[in-house]
Order: C-alpha cells, then structure tokens, then sequence
C-alpha cells in the first residue's frame, strides 16, 4: 500500500502542525530558560569548585568542565527527549485526531517521520541553549573544537534515538502516561540497568586462574644481555646493537594464582550506553595504560578508559614480549613503529636495534586505541529502526487487528 | 496539484456526465475480537444523491462508516468506494473520501484557519491554496468570525461544523458523515441540510448516519437500515408497515372518542399533554373517509396526522433493539 510513501511535503505539513502547536505554548519557554539558568548555575559551581577549592590551571578546569556538562547535558536531555516523543502519537489518538490524519493523503511513514522530527527539534532546543556554557570550557583552554562538536553530534543522535523509542512507545500504547513510563523505562534501562546487568555478569565471569606471563625465558634474556653488555663495552660499533630475540618468547609461570574478572565478554552491556558512547566518542586522549599516567583524569576520560580496558578484558598473566616498554636486564627496551627497538643502556645511551622479529602476542584482540563508539551508535541505530518500524507498522491504515479496547475512531 | 472546484459551483454538466461510481458495498463483515460489529452489510449508495444510514445504537454503523473511509479491513466482503477496490487501492480510495467521525477531535491550541490549512495540506495542497481553501470553507460553515480563534474556545456545535469543514476540506467526490446533526442547533441543521443538498447536486456520493429521522426524511433519497450489523431490506419493512397510526385530536375529546367507539375502530390515547388519541388506518383513502365520516357525524375535528415520518416508523418497526 502506500504505509511507506515518503515525501518531503507530507513530512512538512506534520512537522509544521506538531510544532505549531508547542511553540504556541508559553510553558515551554518557561522550561528553556529555567534550563539555562539552571546550567548556568552548575556551570559556576564546577568551574568554583576547581578553581578555588583545587587551585587548578585553566586547563585541568576545562577538561572537567566539559566532561560535566556534557555528561549533564546527556543526563538531561535523556531526561527531556521522553516528554515530548512519548505523548506524540498517542495523544492525537486521545484527542481523536489521529485517525482524521490517518484519513488523508499521509502515509504512516509521513505521520511517523514528521512527529519524530518535531519531537527530536523540540528537544534538541535544550541541548542548545547550553552551547554558550561548552564555549566557555573551550574558551579556557585543553578542549578542542572537535571535542566539543563530536559531544554535540552524538548528544543530537542519542536525543533522536530516545525520541524513537517514545515516539514507538507513543505508537503502541493507548494512554499517554503509560507510552511516558515506558520511554522513561527504556532510558534507564539502557543507562542504569545494563551498568546493574554488566556488574552482575562480570562478578560472574570471576575465576582464580594460574599466573603466566608470555616473556623472554630467563636463560634466553641473560645471553641476550650479555650481548648488549659486548655491544655496548665494544668501542666501534660499525652495525646496530641486535635485536631483541622475541621469538623465543614462551609462557612463564609465576607459581602463584589471581582471581580475574573476564569483562571481555560482557563489556557489550555497555554499548547502548548513551554516556558510553558520549564518552568513548569526545573523551580527551588518554594515554596506553601501561604508562599508567593518563593526559586526562576527567570523566569523561576515566569512563572511555574503562569501557576500552574492559572490551581489552583481563588475564592471569601479561605480555612482556617487546609489545610495549619492557625491560631486559637493565637494559629499557621500548618498540618503534618500523619494528625496530630503542635501547636504553644504564648509562642512558639510547640506540636504534637492528630489524628483527616482529614480536607475536598470544594477547591479540583489541587495542585500548580501537573505538568503541562504532558500536555503541550501531546498536542505537537497530533499536531506534525496530521503534520506528513499530510505530509506522501501528499508524498503518487499514487496520487489520485492532489493539483490544481501541476504537480507530 | 488536483483542482479543486469551489464547493457550491454547480456540476458543469448535470445528468449528462457518465455515472460517476459512489459507494458499493457486498456481505461486508468486521469483528473485534469476539464482539461482531458488522455482521453482513451489502448496500450500494449512488452518485449525485444523499443516502441515509439509519440503525439504532451499536448497529454498526460507525464501523461501516470506518471500513468505508479506508480505516479498516474488512474480515469479509468488497467494498468499491469512487470506483476504487479498497481491498486493492484503498489509497486511492481514501484520498477521495472525506469522512467526519462522530466524536469531535481537535487540537486545541491551533486557530480553526490553521487547522483546516494543516489538512489541506496533508491532502497535498499547496500553502497558499490550502490557506485560501480554509478560509473558503470556514464562509461556507459560517465560522469565518472564529478563523483565528483556537479551536478550544469552540462551542459542540462550531465544533461540529469545523468537523464538516475538515471532512471537506479537499473536495471529496464521496462524503462520509458519522452523525453530522448532533448538538446542531435547528438552523444549523437547515443550513447542514442545503449543504448536503447541494453536495449531492454537484455530483457527490453523500452517506449520512444520523439519529435526527426527521431531517433525513426531507434530505435523504435513499436509505439504508443496519439492524445488529446486518443491513435490512428496507423494502420488505415498508411493504409490513403499511399500517400507520394517524392523530387525532377534537375541541371535545368525549365526543370523538364516542364517534370512534360508536365505529368500532380501536384507540389509544396518544400524548399525556393533549386529548389526542392514536388509531390504525391502512392508509391515506381510510384517513379520508375516517374524516368524512367525522366531520358529517358534527365531531369538531382539528387535527388528523400521521404519527411519524416514514423513516422514523420503518425505524421503529426494526424488532431488534438498543446495543
Ligand atoms: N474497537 C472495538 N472493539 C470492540 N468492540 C467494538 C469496537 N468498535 C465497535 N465495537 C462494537 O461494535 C458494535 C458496533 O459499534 P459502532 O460504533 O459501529 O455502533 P454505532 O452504530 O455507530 O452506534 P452509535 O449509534 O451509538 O454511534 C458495538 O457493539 C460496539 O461495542
Ligand atoms: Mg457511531
């Protein structure tokens, strides 16, 4: 039929009525600049408590006044999006007007894509409003513009993702304030509850496993020293120092046992995660772990951090086989990108290795670099497509099976 | 972009024209769940005349009326509606039906002009054309005055004509009318009247449910009778109720009801209010001969009618009673 009939002037004429009608009302200024205000006010106090209380430079300031108000501004607009999708279609069904529209020359999809749309423009108008207050964390320095343009887009995304689901909650309910509970359900569900579920199913992936690190045997690292010992004692040197005999690498046990938690197999639970995404996607960089000093100790960073360190998962034992920093003797041994090394002497002479064999590493899978967010928007975007589907399939005319208890009209 | 004609121009060539399909409609059945609303309707409402639709509540009428507007599926039955299949182009179908349910639904903070300018629009036409037929339509239902008042401040029966205006809005060729009369005031049902008077002489296929009988006798050229979801052979009910009660009413009551005894004619006494009483008669030659007689027997006769419009006494004669 003509359920997925799609043209810009149906949409137009839907969006146009929908939002006519919540710009006629005043409450909804009210709320916009009680939202500005109230931003604004919490902009102050994070900004107050670094500096005055932390003596922070500018910079440090900016990091987490950035990381906040970002993560307030998702938390909000999770917050706001379910009140102005969740009643969309549902209340032109109880004001009886739905089935009018249905009548017309308007698809399902017009009606659907329409209502969306102003929901979604409704919300992101509240996201707006706070732009004045991230400027003001770039102004002071440590965040770029690309940061602050990321964070924005995905905010935009996750607003339109939970206006999907009211708007498919709106479809299939015939009360506004049930379509309304169960928005705000879905968005604690996909915050709190999958946190609640992935802790749970960690604490259940917990087993003490036999410690062994994959490394230079011990037999193997002395007569390696030994070299670099004549290499570096020898007064001309015309070749470069050898490299590092990685292929000898083995697993060494250490005898003793640690109890691992296996999150990489449940770190998927945080993936439709909205402040996940947010963070994984404009997150200051932080550094590999193993420095173990990270650039930035903002939320923002702390929470990709985490989701990356928990996608990487943990075992009983590390790869000490030339696959970051390591030491051999008393001789530092960091890799470089051509698959050469840099070796430090206890002197402090630093040299370049000759090529050697590229280390392997029983530990292959992800890297704390490889981004998470991908994944994290791709399942938003096959919940936010079954809502929608949803909606259009139950805005269809005509009605095959009606809901019990549903008159059309 | 459709052309469409000013609602009261005169159709450019009455009769002339080829017969423009109306509405058909064979063993046409819907349940819901278990409850069967429309148990086997077939009827068919011509071109270029009003029909009536006429059943007592929960018949299935407003069921009929959705299957008929392209809103829902019918479990069993054709329906051609503008010489469209709905069970095959029902889009083609519902975009030249305007149809008006029997509950009022607006949104309350838009103007009436904004309202009906919205659905011009959703009916594909384009702003300024849609704004101007708005403001059309409101003249032609005598709303002009609330153009730019929101559509709250309406009283039932404004709304009510707001209602008829959005339903025709596009210039529909079939016009669906879900009790189009109630919380009209008498005037507005004269004018509601000419209106659908007018419709029908422009070509239009016009289907009206309604409970005010008496209006739809004087507008209806057809009509159709759904008792518990079945439609009746009205034709058959007529042929069974050719026996009328007709009213009779004297200055001395005591003397016509000894005249109608002193005839061995039985009667009953008719409303509490007056002295006026009911009697049986096949038909209109017996009324005049009970007159004759009346009168030459000195009974100071004023007043001999039939009961009730034809509609309202085929209606009643329906056995099955309120849903
Ligand atoms: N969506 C529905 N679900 C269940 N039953 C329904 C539904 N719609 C209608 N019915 C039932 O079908 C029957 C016909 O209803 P309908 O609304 O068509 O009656 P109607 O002739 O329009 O009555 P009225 O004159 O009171 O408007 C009723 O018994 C009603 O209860
Ligand atoms: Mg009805």
């Amino acid at each position: 039929m003509n359920t997925w009939r799609l043209s810009f002037s149906g949409v137009a004429t839907v969006l146009s009525l929908e939002l006519s009608q919540r710009i006629r009302s005043k409450k909804m200024y009210i709320a916009l600049g009680v939202w500005f205000v109230f931003m604004g006010f919490i902009t102050w106090l994070i900004n107050q408590f670094f500096y005055a209380a932390l003596y922070l430079e500018a910079e440090g300031v900016s990091g987490w006044l950035f990381s906040l108000i970002t993560l307030f501004v998702m938390g909000m607009s999770l917050l706001v999006a379910p009140v102005f999708s969740a009643s969309a279609i549902v209340s032109d069904r109880e004001h009886g007007v739905l089935a009018t529209l249905q009548a017309t020359k308007l698809s399902a999809v017009e009606i659907a894509a329409g209502k969306l749309l102003a929901s979604w423009l409704v919300s992101l108008a509240f996201v707006v409003v706070t732009i004045p207050y991230v400027g003001y964390a770039v102004w002071l320095g440590g965040v770029s513009l690309q940061q602050v343009a990321v964070a924005t887009a995905v905010v935009f995304i996750e607003v339109a993702l939970i206006c999907t689901i009211g708007l498919g909650w709106s479809a299939i309910t015939s009360r506004a304030v049930i379509s309304t509970v169960f928005t705000y359900l879905s968005v604690a569900f996909m915050t709190v509850i999958t946190l609640i579920i992935f802790a749970t199913a960690t604490a259940m992936t917990v087993s003490d496993e036999q410690v062994s690190d994959w490394e230079l045997p011990l037999s193997a690292e002395r007569s390696y020293v030994a070299d670099l010992n004549a290499w570096f004692a020898s007064s001309s040197n015309s070749a470069a120092p050898p490299a590092p005999p990685w292929e000898q690498c083995a697993w060494v046990e250490r005898g003793y046992s640690s109890s691992i938690a296996h999150t990489e197999y449940t770190w998927w639970l945080l993936l439709v995660n909205p402040f996940v995404i947010v963070a994984d996607a404009a997150a200051s960089p932080t550094v590999p772990l193993q420095d173990s000093v990270l650039d930035s100790t903002d939320p923002l960073a702390l929470i990709k951090l985490g989701v990356r360190s928990a996608r990487i998962g943990d075992a009983a034992g590390a790869d000490n086989c030339g696959a970051s920093t390591t030491w051999l003797g008393d001789y530092r041994i960091a890799p470089r990108s051509d698959g050469t090394f840099t070796i430090t002497s206890p002197d402090g002479i630093a040299v370049i290795s000759a090529p050697g064999t590229k280390p392997t590493s029983p530990f292959a899978g992800y890297d704390i670099d490889d981004p998470v967010w991908p994944w994290g928007m791709a399942s938003n975007a096959i919940i936010a497509a079954a809502f929608f589907y949803l909606a259009v399939r139950r805005l269809s005319v005509p009605y095959g099976v009606l809901p019990s208890g549903q008159r059309v009209a | 972009m459709t052309d469409y004609p000013a609602l009261s121009s005169p159709p450019a060539a009455p009769n002339t024209q080829p017969a423009v399909p109306g509405i058909f409609a064979r063993n046409v059945r819907r349940t819901f769940g278990s409850v069967l609303a429309v148990a086997d309707v077939s009827f068919t409402a011509p071109a270029a005349a009003v029909t009536a639709l006429i059943g007592p509540n929960g018949s299935g009428k407003t069921t009929l009326l959705l299957m008929l507007a392209g809103l829902l599926r019918p479990d069993v039955g054709q329906i051609n509606v503008a010489g469209f299949d709905m069970a095959r182009s029902s889009y083609e179908a519902r975009i030249r039906i305007g149809w008006m349910p029997d509950t009022l639904g607006t949104w309350d903070s838009l103007t009436c002009a904004e309202i009906l300018t919205g659905y011009g629009r959703a009916y594909g036409m384009s702003k300024a054309f849609a704004t101007e037929r708005a403001h059309f339509m409101l003249r032609q239902l005598f709303l002009a005055e609330y153009a730019n008042a929101p559509a709250r401040v309406l009283s039932r029966g404004q709304k009510q004509r707001l209602g008829l205006a959005r339903a025709l809005v596009h210039d529909p060729q079939v016009v669906l009318l879900d009790e189009p009369a109630s919380g009209l005031d008498p005037r507005s049902r004269i004018e509601l009247r000419d209106l659908l008077r007018s419709l029908a002489d422009a070509g239009k296929t016009v289907l009206v449910s309604s409970h005010v009988l008496s209006e739809l006798e004087e507008i209806a050229d057809h009509s159709v009778f759904l008792q518990r979801g079945q439609s009746i052979d009205v034709r058959a009910i007529e042929r069974n109720a050719t026996v009328r009660g007709w009213r009779l009413e004297a200055l001395d009551p005591a003397a016509l009801q000894a005249f109608l005894n002193s005839r061995n004619l039985p009667w009953r006494p008719g409303s509490a209010a007056t002295t006026e009483v009911i009697v049986n008669l096949p038909d209109q030659q017996a009324a005049l001969a009970l007159l004759r007689e009346a009168v030459a027997a000195g009974v100071p006769l004023h007043t001999i009618a039939p009961v009730s419009g034809r509609l309202e006494e085929t209606y009643l004669s329906l056995d099955g009673e309120r849903q």
